[in-house]
């Protein structure tokens, strides 16, 4: 367990991060996310005890870390940092056994209990089969996980990782958020990592931590952070770029589309979320409807700031919006039918087709753009609107 | 790991010990030769004299090829540096200068005799320790691998060219005296310098091999090594003063001696098959020593009877182990 008692961070010259009141409990998962340069950095390394704290106090369980000698505090806290060092020559299964530092005697021999404690840490880590392999010649993803093995041969408690998964592939950063997850799970360890990767944080905290405007509010899930006033401004989302709470990933409004010619989309159930994407693409202005509000299509449109006809969850269309929604299409360039999944509920998004076709609309459906290309519609808009 | 690297390299050293007993200008039956060394032979005549001379000046060699090896590797280590070595950082050469201000004040003031060993091992330990730590402050600056390099070899220059200075405004004596420590030589050896400063050699192996540990853990860098207990502080304390006490006792043996602190720990790590110190270490003592001694032979009996100077043998095969390093780490790019 770690806890803070008025804590502030930073260098000498001043506190970048000040009065920090936090509490990470062991068997949790935290993650600390925050803009460049908010003090991530700084506020792990001052957590491990390897910088001093301007003021304050940090507790690992029940001592204060400074009162700790560097022995005994490298049996509780274990390390890892960002980069990668070049070490050339060292084979994975020296450097997990480096990890026994703490506990070996002047000379590094190594016990049958150390020599299992390295072994534990590389099974638990998952590279055991990579022992007799050279450091430098693994991947990326291998190297962090033989430094987190390392950290796991000191038997901590908890373990500090400072951007673990920057310079990874996709697949490697799941996994070793997925193992930091597993360690403080099934361990019961106390985990704490930083990322600038939100999505990553979002999806796998137990518990966030943001640093931003000098101070470290703490969140216990992710929409609670992402509906936090100080989220918003501590990494720039703004009208255009912005952050959704339900699927948690970031989106872009692309507003350069004003202007230009429009198409009305007939969308639903997941199926117009590629169309409207490649027409934003193209600097083409986008309606769509009829979508009912709890509709993922709805939440998609909602987060690219696209104009919606909407309904009500689990309602029939009624006759005021089927109304509202040929009106709108009429006053488009073209539309384009996604064929969407089509129940009780949305049936009239047919009357709605029937409409455009019989007033002479051009009418494509998705179909038909997956296999033309978006040209024969830009070739009909440039005849539509100069004539 | 190969184990096979200690018996090859002591089986080396063997090798070349006796032959440097065997070989010089006087040539002696082998048999005789070794008979004398053993003890088995108590005829005193002019050829134990002359294998008394080889003897220490062999011994000699060792001891210095073995500090010069194990502080070349603690300075590799400690800078993650694979170019550092005791000459190239300069530090043998500030052991070198303040030998010569020592020797200047002490028998200018008359408070020290001009061949005193212990005079001169602390002159020569407080020089490499100096330097050592003018390397620190510069490492912390340069922070590039070539960059200490160019640092430490202005330094040595900036050492030798006060060195040569001080010696130069001082009387005939001091001149005479002081002459042998800037060329780089086994053949002014004696017994009653080696036989003083051979404790604190020692007292500096056992040190450095205690340096091994927190070394290896450096290799990840000060904070990953802090984070698994070392203490940094502690740790770089032991490390300059095992390898400047190992290098002023060389020094004040033979004087300012090139490129086999450099080379020793690559031939260590490249026939042990690994980077760990607690190997590289003792192993780096056995190639420099047989480095040391090859290199002494080569010195006398090349131009025999003439003896060249120690680091004109050395950088013949140092300066291209250098080059290829160089080259392989894509530093000249």
């Amino acid at each position: 367990m770690i806890k803070t008692h008025k804590l502030s961070i930073g260098y000498s010259h001043g506190s970048i991060v000040s009065r920090i009141e936090v509490e990470l409990r062991s068997g949790e998962f935290t993650v600390v996310v925050g803009p460049n340069a908010s003090g991530k950095t700084t506020f792990l390394k001052t957590l491990a005890g390897l910088l001093k704290p301007v003021a304050g106090t940090v507790f690992l369980g029940e001592d204060d870390v400074k009162s700790l000698s560097a022995r005994s505090r490298a049996r509780r806290v274990g390390l890892v940092l960002t980069g990668r060092p070049e070490v050339t020559g060292m084979l994975v299964e020296e450097v997990v056994a480096l990890g026994r530092y703490p506990w070996t005697g002047p000379v590094h021999i190594l016990t049958t209990q150390d020599k299992q404690a390295v072994q534990q840490a590389m099974a638990k880590t998952g590279i055991t089969h990579l022992h007799g392999r050279k450091i430098s010649e693994l991947s990326d993803g291998q190297f962090q996980r033989v430094m987190i093995a390392r950290a796991l041969a000191q038997q901590p408690k908890i373990l500090i990782l400072d951007e673990p998964t920057t310079h990874l592939d996709t697949p490697s950063r799941v996994e070793i958020m997925m193992l930091l997850r597993r360690l403080a799970h099934d361990e019961n360890m106390t985990v704490v990592a930083s990322t600038h990767e939100l999505e990553l944080a979002f999806r796998f905290a137990d518990k966030l931590l943001l640093i931003s405007d000098n101070q470290v509010k703490s969140f216990e899930d992710p929409e609670e952070l992402i509906n936090d006033e100080t989220f918003y401004k501590a990494f720039g989302f703004n009208r255009k770029l912005s952050f959704s709470p339900l699927t948690l990933t970031a989106e872009f409004r692309d507003s350069s589309a004003h202007g230009k010619p429009i198409v009305f989309v007939i969308a639903g159930g997941g199926s117009g979320a590629k169309t409207y994407r490649k027409l934003l693409k193209k600097g083409i202005k986008v309606v769509t409807g009829v979508l009912h509000e709890n509709d993922i299509d709805h939440h998609i449109a909602t987060m690219l700031g696209l104009e919606a006809i909407s309904e009500k969850p689990f309602q029939d269309i009624s006759e005021g919006t089927l109304v509202k929604a040929v009106e709108k299409m009429l006053s488009c360039d073209a539309v384009i039918y996604t064929s969407p999944p089509i129940g009780e509920n949305n049936k009239r998004n047919l009357e709605l087709l029937q409409r455009a076709i019989q007033s002479n609309k051009p009418v494509y459906t998705a179909h038909e753009i997956e296999r033309h290309g978006l040209n024969i519609i830009k070739h009909e808009l440039s005849i539509q609107l100069t004539a | 790991m190969r184990l096979g690297a200690f018996p090859l390299l002591i089986s080396l050293l063997l090798v070349s010990f006796f032959s440097s007993l065997i070989l010089g200008s006087i040539r002696y039956p082998v048999y005789t030769i070794l008979m004398h060394v053993l003890g088995l032979d108590h005829d005193f005549s002019l050829l134990n004299v002359i294998v008394d001379i080889r003897l220490v000046r062999t011994v000699a060699a060792v001891l210095t090829g073995a500090s010069l090896g194990v502080a070349g590797c603690i300075l590799q280590s400690l800078f993650r540096n694979p170019l550092a070595d005791p000459f190239v950082l300069g530090i043998s050469s500030g052991s070198t200068l303040v030998i010569a201000v020592a020797l200047v004040l002490g028998t200018g003031f008359g408070i020290m005799q001009a061949y005193d060993p212990y005079s001169l091992y602390i002159a020569g330990s407080l020089g490499a320790l100096l330097t050592s730590l003018v390397v620190i402050g510069l490492s912390s600056v340069t922070r590039t691998a070539i960059g200490l390099v160019l640092a430490g070899v202005v330094l040595g220059y900036l050492n030798a060219g006060v060195t040569t200075l001080i010696i130069t405004m001082s009387d005939v004596e001091t001149m005479r005296a002081f002459s042998f420590w800037t060329l780089g030589s086994f053949s002014a050896a004696k017994k009653n310098i080696v036989e003083p400063v051979l404790p604190f050699m020692l007292a500096g192996f056992v040190a450095s091999f205690l340096a091994a540990k927190p070394l290896n853990a450096l290799a990840f860098g000060e904070e990953i090594a802090s984070s698994m207990g070392v203490w940094i502080r502690g740790a770089r304390v032991l490390a300059v003063a095992a390898s400047s006490s190992v290098v002023a006792a060389a020094t004040v043996i033979a004087g300012p001696v090139g490129f086999i602190g450099l080379a020793a720990p690559h031939i260590a790590r490249l026939t042990a098959k690994t980077v760990d110190n607690r190997f590289i270490i003792p192993l780096s003592g056995l190639a420099g020593s047989t480095l040391a001694v090859t290199s002494d032979i080569i010195a006398r009996n090349i131009v025999a009877p003439l003896d060249l100077p120690i680091t004109a043998i050395t950088s013949i095969f140092g300066a291209p182990i250098v080059l290829f390093l160089l080259m392989r780490r894509g530093l000249l790019r």
